[in-house]
């Protein structure tokens, strides 16, 4: 199985972070789903990779829910595209999220790390 | 209510373009990047994966299930740990079978034909388990991790 070899450094993605990371990557701004899965590996500095069948699922659910719109607008290659852009509800969201993120890693920081919870952050 | 609307299938193909763009744009990149062509594109479809596939998983957002916490939880129960990505495993080279008429996703949604193959050829990081119950729903989920276990003990 040569073909895993070059996936063994991708992490992957719960669908609640994946869900986090598309509301994060959408405060920037409108954005079609190939440029979302590009700016996640580039901020991540190519250790996160989405996959195609995580992000849309992910894209229309986060749709139904109310967090995100879906437009379609024209590439600048005159090609029709579905931009999803973050809603009111979605910013409010993303606010909630963050704060459970910081929670998490701070916990995750405070199992490794035992001596230093005391200090703060 | 037994035929797709042509509201659904407007979405159907509108969800298809939006797979389609992604394509497009990923090759387009990877021409931009050096590669030939012919590369490009066989490179962006082997990360992009199976195209129909994508697309199932995707429809699945759209039913009742969006909202149904038990069902998420059961689709949670059920997802693999992924030793090799699936999605981007080639076309499957044997068919089991092809069945007329089945209830894919869950009890609502149309049934459709639907092609089977070995599980190996083509692996799936996420399988979804529909269950019909009158009791309290949270209460049958110990039941059927307890089943799936039975069957698959690898299961998560």
């Amino acid at each position: 199985m040569a073909k895993s070899d070059r996936y063994q450094n991708r992490i992957e993605l719960l669908q609640g972070t994946l869900d986090f990371l598309v509301l994060q990557t959408l405060q920037w701004g409108r954005q079609h789903g190939y440029g979302i899965s590009q700016l996640i590996r580039i901020n991540s500095g190519d250790v996160l990779h989405v996959d195609t069948g995580s992000l849309y699922p992910a894209l229309h659910r986060l749709e139904r829910r109310g967090w995100i719109a879906a437009e379609w607008r024209l590439s600048e290659n005159n090609q029709r595209v579905r931009t999803y852009g973050l809603k009111a509800a979605g910013k409010k969201q993303l606010v909630h999220e963050r704060s459970r993120w910081r929670q998490l890693t701070q916990a995750v920081a405070g199992v490794m790390n035992p001596d230093a919870t005391e200090s703060g952050v | 209510m037994t035929r797709p609307s042509w509201r659904r299938r407007r979405r159907d193909e509108e969800l298809s373009e939006e797979l389609q763009g992604h394509l497009r744009m990923a090759i387009r990149d990877r021409i931009a990047g050096g590669e030939s062509p012919e590369e490009a594109a066989d490179s962006a479809r082997r990360d992009f994966g199976n195209v129909d596939l994508v697309a199932e998983v995707t429809r699945d957002m759209w039913g009742w299930r969006w909202l149904d916490q038990f069902a998420r939880d059961v689709r949670h129960t059920l997802r693999t740990m992924r030793r090799s990505p699936g999605y981007t495993a080639i076309v499957p080279t044997t068919i089991i079978g092809v069945v007329g008429d089945v209830r894919q996703s869950d009890l609502v949604t149309e049934i459709r034909p639907m092609a089977y193959w070995p599980h190996p050829q083509l692996p799936y990081s996420a399988m979804t388990l529909a269950v019909r119950t009158s009791g309290e729903r949270l209460a049958m989920v110990p039941l059927v991790e307890h089943e799936i276990r039975v069957l698959d003990p690898e299961q998560q």
